[in-house]
């Protein structure tokens, strides 16, 4: 082990290193040498792709969700939802100072009402609650390691879990885009991470189309290719309607968000389906 | 002639049972039902059979106190125990009486007294060797008649022959008792699967009775054996018991149709059920005296278990070589189904019940009663396998007594973990990381956990008490103030943000609560790298030091909640106006209070250069001059500096591998060692002040011995899977427990237990 830890020490010694050094400026901090995929030697090596391309251009959403070369597409989103985790952890500062309790009440977004799925019973929460609470139960199910054990393939039966996260992510974005609409924007402009998720989303149908509730105006300039232009109508009907409740089955761990009942989780896309008829 | 002796007896035994279980339901009838059996019971078989019952009787006692030490249901132990008790009286009662009787007829077994286990288990090996116990049931009794036709004619006990005929009204009149109270068991069992435990009991004690009535036939054959005087007549009875066993099974899963034999059965089997849930939970070690003594099932039936349960079928499918596989087969179905019904377990964990509890037997089979305490420890290492694991660990930490294992790994960052930190008393960790999170985690929860449950759950995911979010940046560094129940944390963002602790029974997933976020300071201009609180008060406020990369070292008042910033040095001491100076000079990266002198405070800067300002002054006391081979540059900084516990100690890790030690009253070098592969990130020095420990970005931990002068490498392991070019970032001990953790750039939180 020692020797290997020498080799790629010595190996990297020439360029500078990938790391923070304490004292630091802030502007100086993560200004890495940028590595083709293939060069990236450890466990991380998708992560830190990934974030190599965020930092040379995050506005770049095509470059970004475009499947790299070798890699599994599942890691590839499993990695994207990781960092969209990370990053959300930076939008609720933001809201928490104006989504409240009072203010908020309960988890709603254009009209749904959203049930929070990390207790025993699912129950409608407060909004900050409803955040924090899938914030915290989708990083620890990213971080499970009985169903993603690896950073290099992820078993079949954990797929699943995959869009039970992204459909629950997802749904902060909408309460912050309809309640909050300012720290949306502004934390959309900083880190384009809803357009991002969108089409990281549509691409890996991570999300089923009739949920995606935020109009696309705020996806970014999304190529046609990726969303049929006949949604927009469909868009219009489902804000339409604005009484509906959504059911969010039982989630029974409460440690693991959606780890037991993905499939109970797509009983909760059936009645999107229902309005997106209607 | 003989043969007429234990069918006759069966029969008063029957009633006699027949008249317990009545009490059984009125107990306040006790003593007078047990009247009629005592009067009625004469034998020398039976007095055998009683004493035996006797000792077995004294080994359940002492069974069931230790199940009511260990069980939580405080309610239906002492219900239990109360009923256990009245049986126990009352066969007590019966035993004395009938050993008077005895000891006047015949002075056959003179030795009443005897009660020593090994008395016991040479008498259960004489017992033992003769009688392959087949365990016939009721249904052979019931069917008595055709058999003691057969048997009369050999009959030469008139008197036992006599009784049994003055007992037949007694029995059917007990039996009419035993069908309706069979039927209302029966109903309750099937109707409702979870049964009340104080039900099950009161069918589990009539059904103590039942056994006994059936298990009393089988005795007599043993007791016939050994003792030489009586005739034998267990061929007889074998027969009798082999043509009414084999229909068993079919009548218990075809019909709950409250029929004696087979509703006992049943209920044998609930109650067998119930005891083996008593007997997982409380780890009664009953198995060994039932398992040895396997003829004794009337009695063992206070204490039943599935193991005895299946020893008791196993032996009665030898006994059937013909019907035995079929037999067993649904019997063990059977067992399965009523359990699960009664306990809502899972198929797969009643079924493993069954598999440890056959394992127990065969293993049992081949060990010799002299080895009765290793057996002791397998049942319990296989009825908790968990536990052995435990303790097997136990041991192999025990035998490598130095050394640090890792415990717990926490996974619940997203990215790296910059800064770990231990609270002062409390098994309580504090993690900051590049996802801009602070996370806590309780490790005491886990320990728990861990000495009920299992190793194994250490490996299993341990969900954060809480996470921080409020930072915009990645977290530099955490510490957990003890005092105030605060958590400060650091960032690159510039801020210090004061978290209150979370109160300690909050749960997971309780509502957000943002008063927890109470302040940030905010004041530095660029990261902050590093901070530390200071010990004690100095001048009336709790100070807290934070370095960054603006160049300045603040001093911060935590208790305050107005004026917050105390003074602010640069480089050069205390702050000047020449802001555009600053910019150039040599930045802090780390700092460390003096324990020497806690108001002292060293500033290690990117020069390798070290500085101890003066906290309330400002001044610098001392400076560490450079070292000649560093360049100014960060690929030679000095990364952490902490100080030593109780020497006038400073060490330096530095990012081109070495450690240095310092004088921190002359600022020389003492020693200089070359510590990892790669640059060094983290130290910590345990209380007592031998053990230094060091991080690196190579990813591994070392352990250092600086009590002594060679400063030797106690400990080195792999901590730390390396994202881009970080290893380990932080490691920390705890003040008090012998517990270290260390975070990584794999975003995984390390615990390593240290067993003195």
């Amino acid at each position: 082990m020692t020797t290997a830890v020498e080799e790629s020490t010595t190996t990297t010694s020439n360029t500078p290193l990938r790391r923070l050094y304490p004292g630091s400026h802030v502007e100086d901090t993560f200004q890495w040498p940028t590595l083709a995929l293939d060069d990236i030697e450890s466990s991380f090596s998708v992560q830190e792709y990934l974030q190599q391309l965020l930092r040379e251009d995050y506005t770049d959403i095509q470059r970004l969700i475009d499947l790299p070369e070798g890699i599994d597409a599942e890691i590839w989103q499993y990695e994207h939802l990781r960092q969209l985790c990370s990053q959300l952890n930076y939008l609720i500062p933001s809201l928490d100072s104006e989504c409240t309790v009072d203010s908020c009440p309960e988890m709603k977004a254009d009209g749904w009402l959203y049930l929070c799925a990390a207790h025993p019973v699912t129950k409608s929460c407060p909004a900050i609650d409803y955040i924090v609470h899938t914030l915290d139960g989708a990083t620890m199910l990213l971080n499970n390691s009985k169903y993603f054990p690896s950073r290099i393939s992820i078993p079949e039966p954990s797929l699943k879990h995959l869009q039970a996260i992204a459909r629950r992510l997802y749904r902060i974005f909408a309460h912050a885009y309809f309640h909050h609409r300012e720290a949306f924007e502004f934390f959309e402009n900083e880190t384009c991470l809803h357009s991002r998720f969108v089409r990281l989303s549509k691409k890996y149908s991570l999300i089923p189309k009739s949920l995606l509730i935020i109009p696309r105006s705020t996806d970014g300039d999304e190529p046609s290719s990726n969303s049929p232009t006949s949604e927009s109508p469909a868009i219009l009907s489902r804000r339409s309607s604005t009484s509906t409740v959504q059911e969010i089955p039982d989630d029974t761990d409460t440690s693991t968000i959606g780890a037991e009942d993905a499939g109970d989780e797509d009983q909760g896309s059936e009645p999107a389906d229902r309005v997106d008829d209607e | 002639m003989m043969q007429q002796t234990p069918q006759s007896s069966q029969q008063r035994l029957l009633n006699g049972r027949d008249n317990v279980m009545k009490d059984a339901n009125i107990p306040s009838n006790f003593s007078l039902a047990i009247q009629s059996p005592e009067y009625t019971l004469p034998g020398v078989l039976h007095f055998l059979q009683q004493e035996w019952r006797r000792f077995e009787r004294e080994r359940n006692e002492w069974e069931i106190e230790k199940a009511e030490y260990k069980a939580r249901i405080a309610l239906l132990e002492g219900e239990r125990r109360g009923f256990a008790n009245l049986k126990l009286d009352l066969m007590k009662r019966v035993k004395m009486l009938e050993y008077a009787l005895r000891q006047e007829r015949k002075k056959y077994m003179n030795n009443p007294k005897a009660r020593t286990i090994q008395q016991q288990e040479e008498f259960t090996r004489t017992v033992d060797s003769p009688n392959p116990p087949s365990s016939p049931n009721l249904s052979s009794l019931r069917d008595s008649q055709d058999a003691s036709v057969k048997l009369e004619s050999q009959d030469k006990l008139p008197a036992a022959f006599v009784a049994s005929q003055i007992d037949d009204k007694a029995k059917t009149r007990s039996r009419e008792l035993l069908k309706s109270c069979l039927k209302e068991i029966n109903q309750l069992a099937l109707s409702t699967s979870k049964l009340p435990y104080t039900t099950a009991f009161t069918s589990g004690l009539q059904n103590q009775y039942s056994k006994i009535t059936s298990q009393a036939s089988q005795d007599v054959q043993h007791d016939t054996e050994s003792i030489s005087t009586l005739k034998d007549p267990s061929e007889e009875n074998k027969a009798a018991a082999r043509r009414q066993t084999p229909k068993q099974p079919d009548d218990s899963m075809s019909t709950f149709i409250p029929q004696h034999n087979t509703s006992l059965l049943q209920d044998g089997k609930i109650e067998s059920g119930q005891q083996q849930k008593v007997d997982k939970d409380n780890d009664i070690p009953s198995t060994i005296s039932d398992v040895e003594v396997p003829d004794n099932v009337d009695e063992v039936a206070m204490i039943n278990n599935v193991i005895n349960i299946a020893k008791e079928r196993k032996q009665r499918d030898q006994s059937n070589p013909g019907s035995g596989s079929r037999k067993g087969l649904s019997e063990e179905e059977q067992l399965t189904k009523d359990v699960q019904e009664k306990y809502s377990l899972s198929a797969d964990k009643v079924r493993k019940l069954l598999k440890n509890a056959e394992r127990l037997i065969h293993q049992e089979n081949n060990i010799p009663m002299s080895s009765k305490d290793s057996l002791l420890g397998k049942v319990d290492n296989l009825k908790l396998p968990s536990e052995a694991e435990v303790e097997v660990e136990d041991a192999d930490s025990e035998s490598r007594p130095k050394m640090w294992r890792a415990k717990h790994n926490l996974r619940g960052h997203l990215d790296c973990v910059r800064s770990v930190s231990f609270h002062a008393n409390e098994l309580l960790i504090a993690s900051g990381s590049d996802d801009g999170t602070i996370k806590i985690w309780d490790l005491k929860n886990s320990i728990v956990k861990d000495s009920v449950m299992q190793k194994k759950s250490s490996h299993e995911e341990m969900d954060p008490i809480i996470t921080y979010r409020g930072h915009t940046m990645g977290v530099t560094k955490v510490e957990i103030s003890a005092e105030q129940g605060r958590l400060y944390s650091s960032s690159l963002d510039s801020t210090i943000r004061v978290w209150q602790l979370p109160p300690a029974d909050k749960s997971p997933y309780s509502p957000y609560d943002s008063a927890l976020n109470i302040a940030p300071y905010i004041g530095h201009t660029d990261a902050i790298w590093d901070f530390k609180l200071f010990p004690t008060a100095i001048a009336d406020y709790l100070p807290l030091a934070s370095a960054s990369a603006d160049g300045t070292v603040k001093i911060w008042d935590t208790s305050a909640s107005g004026n917050l910033l105390k003074s602010s040095w640069s480089y050069n001491g205390v702050i000047d106006e020449h802001q555009d100076e600053q910019r150039n000079l040599p930045v802090p990266t780390s700092l460390d209070i003096c324990h020497t002198n806690l108001r002292q405070l060293a500033v290690a800067y990117r020069n390798t250069e070290v500085k101890v300002f003066d906290v309330e002054t400002g001044q610098i006391v001392l400076t560490i001059p450079a070292d000649p081979s560093a360049d100014n540059s960060c690929l030679t900084q000095i990364n952490k500096i902490v100080s030593h516990p109780t020497l006038p100690l400073l060490i330096t890790g530095h990012e081109n591998k070495l450690i240095k030690f310092y004088d921190i009253n002359t600022g020389n070098s003492v020693f200089t060692m070359s510590a990892h592969l790669d640059g060094v990130t983290a130290l910590d020095i345990d209380p007592s002040g031998i053990t230094l420990v060091s991080g690196g970005h190579d990813g591994s931990i070392r352990l250092w011995d600086i009590s002594s002068t060679s400063r030797s490498c106690v400990q080195e392991y792999t901590a730390h899977r390396r994202k881009a070019d970080e290893g380990v970032l932080s490691v920390q001990f705890h003040k008090e427990l012998p517990w270290l953790v260390s975070g990584g750039a794999d975003g995984i939180v390390k615990a390593y237990h240290h067993s003195i």
